[in-house]
């Protein structure tokens, strides 16, 4: 394990993106609302990737990795390309928050909830196994994912900080 | 998207006269002058949505409204918490807050007023009817409250058209943006309104 902060590089992924790298690399999202950030890793080869979906399934859009239904198969086919297995992946998943509250404080838009259900379902079928997750709710997060042990780091405002 | 200079000028002008009349309504609900910025228009990658008014991570309010009818889309007021502090204090005339609910209340009321008072120009100016939803609201970083703001219109698109204005309130430059979000079916519908209308 890499013990200092300097040897490892730090990539943020944006919204509707994705990333990969090996155990020198931490991957971070920032401001996940009702978007869903999801860290995939093979502790054996120390490979993982992280991918930033907005929706739950793709209705024929270019972008793919904005969608869970499309966006996972292909991380999961870039982290086979860099020696991962998928047998050995795991996940960790974070977001699916609903933001916005009317004045009586009902959340007003349900995407969260369905990212959440899309991306489980997603996992499911192809049969990896959710090994840790902090969704749902009603406020934003950042992650940060590092690869030398798969952990993942929680930022929210005015909570602490949660590693899962 | 095609959004050529002719088109972004008849956005503008209907960004100019929408944000006029919020800026005055803005003016008379704190009591203070307002500066108002030449509004921008942009068609932006969504995945630069998250940082349009700075730091991502930033602890922000947005105020959300849904308008519908001829054309139908979104506005958002988005002030960073420290601001919107100075503006309720303003609003009340006093410095010591009420408590939460009046607080949550006077945001509603500002996003009701500031979004009528938009709306209410495009209306005259260019005789489409327009409805507008009660407000939602988010207190959050800025990042996970824009991108779940608009995320109903990304199903399909990869971009966003944002009539951006900033409002500078007073001595003490207090900030608030104003965006003005049209559905992208709308935009042929309100083209052709104005082409044939008052912009000939």
């Amino acid at each position: 394990m890499p013990s200092s902060d300097q040897v490892a590089e730090k990539l943020v992924v944006k919204m509707a993106d994705h990333a990969v790298g090996d155990e020198n690399t931490v991957l971070a999202t920032l401001g996940l609302g009702s978007c869903i950030g999801i860290a995939l890793y093979d502790k054996f080869s120390k490979v993982g990737g992280l991918v930033h979906i907005m929706l739950p399934e793709n209705p024929g859009g270019k972008k793919i990795v904005k969608y869970a239904d499309t966006g996972i198969p292909f991380l999961i086919e870039e982290l086979e390309s860099l020696g991962a297995q998928k047998r050995r992946l795991s996940a960790k998943i974070v977001g699916g928050a609903g933001m916005f509250k009317s004045e009586s404080g009902d959340s007003v838009m349900k995407i969260g909830a369905r990212n959440i259900e899309a991306v489980k379902d997603t996992l499911k079928n192809i049969g990896i196994k959710i090994i840790g997750s902090d969704v749902g709710k009603d406020y934003g997060r950042s992650m940060y994912f590092y690869l030398d042990d798969g952990r993942v780091e929680v930022k929210s405002f005015s909570r602490d900080l949660k590693t899962i | 998207m095609d959004l050529d200079q002719g088109k972004k000028d008849i956005l503008k002008e209907v960004a100019n006269i929408g944000a006029g009349n919020a800026a005055t309504a803005f003016s008379g609900m704190i009591g203070q002058e307002i500066n108002m910025t030449v509004p921008k228009v942009e068609l932006i990658d969504i995945q630069d949505l998250p940082s349009i008014t700075g730091d991502e991570e930033e602890y922000i309010a947005c105020i959300m409204i849904n308008f519908s009818g001829e054309i139908s889309g979104k506005i958002l007021l988005v002030v960073d918490m420290e601001n919107v502090e100075r503006m309720l204090k303003l609003i009340f005339s006093t410095d010591e807050l009420p408590e939460k609910s009046m607080q949550h209340s006077a945001l509603n009321e500002l996003g009701n007023i500031l979004s009528g008072a938009y709306l209410k120009a495009i209306n005259d100016f260019t005789d489409l009817d327009l409805d507008q939803s009660v407000p939602a609201m988010a207190y959050d970083m800025a990042g996970a409250v824009l991108s779940s703001s608009v995320i109903d219109y990304s199903q399909t698109e990869d971009f966003i058209l944002l009539l951006e204005t900033e409002f500078i309130a007073g001595e003490e430059k207090l900030e608030l943006f104003y965006f003005f979000i049209p559905e992208k079916d709308s935009l042929d519908f309100l083209f052709e309104k104005l082409v044939g209308g008052n912009f000939a």
